[in-house]
């Protein structure tokens, strides 16, 4: 069992080991891939074993190691690993030490609390992202739409950072808002955070870069940088006590906003790439919404948020990982049908919290705005599904995908081995 | 105290079995797994209750118990299932996987009479939708998309308003909850859910579309087992859970809601010229029928909607069946294209009678002991004598679209020129509508066993 300090400096020595040997093997692509596969796996054990804690540097928190943070970066690991395994020949000497890091981007991301901490985690997700997309051919505009969108996003944290920072706010998880200079910095922020994840208005990008960057990419953004940057959204959002009314308002029609274009807009696409892009929108809405409940009711669910994250995240990525392979378009139906939230896969577990939770807190008509959208989900979704050959859906399965498949079962029928983990 | 949940996974486990038979094409081995595992659902009955905490931060628990209903529901199942794979091989509507669409179905069923918690309910009603879209899709990809999609609005609706009651400590069968603020609307939301699935008026534009585009021992699942699920599913959730407090107006708009798809669908069924839209319009309003008994809150008139679920689920399939052999045999479902069939075929024509009896609510055929139940029951609870009334003015419509029908498809002289009539089918092709007919005789004439298992309700 190792304490905080331990577990940081062990797990960016594993990720500095294996990312330097995956470079040394230049001609062995198995071996190279197995390297970064290893780091994952490490990292993911590590995890499970460490004992919790906060890092604090001359009394300001940096890093805090919680339960719930833990579970959703073991989950988002053991996918990426599987995806990885899926994947192994896309994956060459230049892409495969860029994996290590983009894992370390993710749990830096995920367990920042310091806004200076989060700032490095995402300009390094979007560093290592931005060389696996350069690293394939065809996929350099996906690579610079993304950097470019890294890159503003990042200047609008540090903005925000800076405009906290001077109001002696040191912590994304304790915000009161008391001056006007802080409420700008918390709209720097949440507009900073809100460009990366890609909710509306500042989506355009995020389809664009699903339909066109590498799968290997893709997914890996989905699962290490997407999904931990979703998490911190949701902790600023639900922890910035007396946000206002106001602004709360504003965020909830953001929400609703991302949610309707996403889903509608998903629905009109003909490439699956660019409809689960467009889904992506729309889980930034729904987790915005979630933030913006948490805030107004001063209830904070942390289960309900990993569940929904991890859920919709661990399927997207899936999804986009067997879209490409007959040898594993099979897995794709069990992926989509999580993502619209049918039991008995993970995505209904998400669905049926989520629901539970707006209830529960005295917001139905949050329920059953997103219950409008789950059913515009499930159309697309739907819809796409049909179109599929039956014969290739029975036989398009390979042993990766078979165990993910296995994965998204098991959590939705046993979601409580997630409070364990953690 | 575990009675039940033995019952329920031997039930299970023999209906998973039967999934597997099918994949596999084996028939014989299917049929009988089906009836196997639903003469083991029908013992856990009276079995107690279990439960077991899944998702505990939210308070979801997964409960099982089963009562009457649940038997009947299973029974249901259980025989439809079968007369559906049968049928559907000796009237050579087989299509690849259409075996393991309905013993998929069947095994919904089983999970849906066994759950006795809001959130197992779900699951297994979501499953359920799942597995009748595929035995859709089998048949049409469109028509599938769309009855899916409609399903699922419904089931959303429902879904919030499980969240509503989950969050009234109100997750688990046999508590109570106030029928006022959410409550309220929980209410309202379950009343339109299962009136999207009963395809009750106006929310019934699914369900002509849906069977017309089936062939009939297709139809027959999706009429006679879905559908009937819906009638479960309101009664489980209407009177398994105790509303307190609950306006009268509430239960009434649900009541006029019903009352008026018992009418619409029984005047579209007068009009209507082909077999698949009869049958359409007349399970709109029996569902109307069924929903008006259910929402008014007499357990008199749930037991007798009930009755008539069970029914329906004997006797719809019944229809479809014989729907199809005539047009196999005729070459058109319409029925102007029809008449005088019952020289040439005598014993279908006999099937069609009781067909027609069993719809029309006549006497000692199916129906009749349900439809008569409700109508006696909303008068002892000294219901608006209008409101009766429209109930009673349904059934006699009931009467004259079914005699229509039989008229005109077995006796009606030919006014156009003289044609050959056609042949009476082989015997093989009518031993499942025969079987189905005899039920319906039965349930007819003997009541009284069905009504005291319905005796058995859950508190």
């Amino acid at each position: 069992m190792l304490g905080p300090e331990a577990s940081l400096i062990t797990l960016t020595l594993i990720v500095v080991l294996c990312s330097l040997i995956s470079m040394l093997l230049r001609d062995k692509k198995l071996t190279s891939t197995m390297s970064s596969l290893i780091a994952l796996i490490l990292v993911a054990v590590l995890l499970v074993t460490q004992r919790g804690g906060v890092i604090t540097v001359n009394g300001l928190p940096l890093l805090g190691f919680d339960k719930h943070s833990i579970a959703m970066l073991v989950l988002l690991l053991v996918s990426s690993s599987l995806i990885i395994a899926m994947l192994w020949r896309e994956i060459d000497h230049v892409v495969a030490p860029l994996i290590p890091w983009t894992m370390y981007a993710g749990i830096i991301i995920t367990l920042s609390i310091n806004p200076a901490i989060l700032i490095l985690g995402l300009e390094l997700g979007a560093l290592s992202l931005t060389g696996i997309y350069l690293s394939y051919k065809g996929s350099e505009e996906a690579a610079v739409k993304y950097f470019f969108t890294s890159i503003l996003a990042g200047a609008l944290v540090i903005a925000g950072t800076a405009l906290l920072v001077s109001n002696h706010v040191y912590s994304l998880t304790d915000i009161s808002v008391t001056t006007p200079s802080l409420v700008f910095g918390l709209i720097f922020l949440i507009t900073g955070l809100a460009l990366e994840v890609g909710l509306a208005p500042f989506h355009p990008w995020l389809p664009d870069v699903a339909a066109n960057a590498p799968i290997v990419g893709i997914t890996l953004a989905i699962l290490l940088v997407d999904a931990p940057t979703l998490y911190v959204f949701f902790r600023l959002i639900s922890a910035a006590k007396a946000m206002g009314l106001i602004l709360a308002w504003v965020l909830a029609i953001l929400a609703a906003a991302s949610m309707a274009i996403g889903e509608f807009s998903a629905l009109v696409q003909l490439s699956v790439r660019r409809m689960l892009g467009f889904s992506m929108v729309s889980d930034a809405g729904y987790t915005l919404l979630l933030g913006v409940a948490c805030a107004l009711s001063g209830i904070v669910s942390f289960n309900v948020v990993v569940y929904f994250i991890t859920s919709s995240n661990m399927a997207l990525a899936l999804a986009l990982a067997s879209v490409k392979d007959k040898d594993t378009i099979g897995s794709i139906v069990p992926a989509l049908l999580s993502l619209m939230g049918l039991p008995p896969f993970y995505g209904f577990t998400a669905k049926l919290s989520v629901i539970t939770f707006f209830a529960r807190i005295g917001y139905p008509w949050m329920a059953v705005t997103a219950s409008f959208f789950f059913l515009v989900a499930a159309a697309y979704v739907m819809r796409y599904l049909m179109s599929l050959n039956r014969d290739s859906i029975l036989k398009g399965y390979n042993i990766f995908s078979l165990i993910y498949v296995i994965i998204l079962l098991f959590l939705g029928l046993y979601p409580g081995i997630i409070n364990l983990i953690g | 105290m575990l009675d039940a949940l033995i019952w329920f996974v031997a039930s299970m486990a023999v209906a998973l079995l039967a999934i597997v038979t099918s994949i596999y094409n084996k028939l014989r081995a299917t049929v009988i797994l089906i009836i196997l595992s639903t003469l083991l659902g029908i013992l856990g009955y009276k079995g107690g209750s279990y439960c077991y905490y899944w998702l505990k931060q939210l308070g979801l628990p997964m409960c099982i118990a089963a009562d009457g209903a649940s038997a009947l529901l299973v029974l249901l199942s259980g025989i439809v299932s079968a007369a559906a794979l049968v049928a559907a091989r000796t009237l050579k509507e087989e299509r690849e996987q259409l075996g393991l669409a309905i013993t998929s179905i069947h095994f919904t069923m089983i999970g849906l009479a066994y759950a006795y918690s809001l959130t197992l309910f779900y699951i297994f009603w979501e499953l359920m939708l799942l597995a009748s879209s595929f035995l859709v899709y089998l048949w049409d990809k469109r028509i599938a998309l769309q009855f899916f999609i409609y399903m699922h609005a419904g089931s959303l609706l429902l879904l919030v308003a499980i969240g509503i009651l989950a969050s009234e400590k109100a997750a688990i069968f046999g508590s109570s909850v106030l029928g006022t603020g959410y409550g309220l609307v929980a209410f309202s939301l379950i009343l339109v859910a299962f009136a999207i699935k009963l395809g009750v008026f106006p929310f019934h534009t699914w369900l002509p579309r849906t069977y017309t585009s089936l062939p009939g021992s297709s139809a027959a699942i999706i009429s006679g087992i879905v559908t009937s699920a819906g009638a479960y599913g309101l009664y489980r959730l209407l009177y398994s859970i105790k509303w307190l407090n609950l306006p009268q107006s509430a239960a009434f708009i649900g009541f006029w809601l019903g009352a008026t798809s018992a009418i619409v669908g029984a005047l579209a069924a007068l009009l209507a010229r082909r077999l698949g839209f009869i049958a359409s319009y007349s399970s709109i309003s029996h569902g109307g029928f069924m929903y008006a008994g259910l929402v008014s809150f007499s357990r008199l008139a749930a037991a007798g909607a009930l009755y008539i679920m069970f029914a329906h689920g004997i006797v719809k399939p019944l229809f479809f069946l014989l729907a199809s052999i005539l047009t196999k045999q005729a070459g058109s479902d319409n029925i102007r294209d029809m008449g005088l069939y019952a020289k040439t075929m005598p014993l279908t024509a006999f099937i069609g009678f009781v067909t027609a009896l069993s719809l029309a609510g006549a006497p000692v055929f199916a129906l009749f002991p349900g439809e008569i139940t409700v109508i006696i029951a909303l008068a002892e609870a000294a219901l608006n004598p209008i409101a009766i009334a429209i109930l009673v003015i349904a059934l006699f419509l009931a009467a004259a679209y079914a005699l229509r029908y039989w008229l005109r498809v077995f006796w009606r002289p030919v006014v156009i020129a003289p044609r050959r009539l056609p042949s009476e089918p082989p015997r093989r092709l009518l031993l499942i509508p025969l079987t189905l007919a005899i039920i319906a005789i039965v349930v007819g004439v003997l009541p009284a066993p069905i009504f005291s298992l319905l005796g058995v309700m859950l508190p």
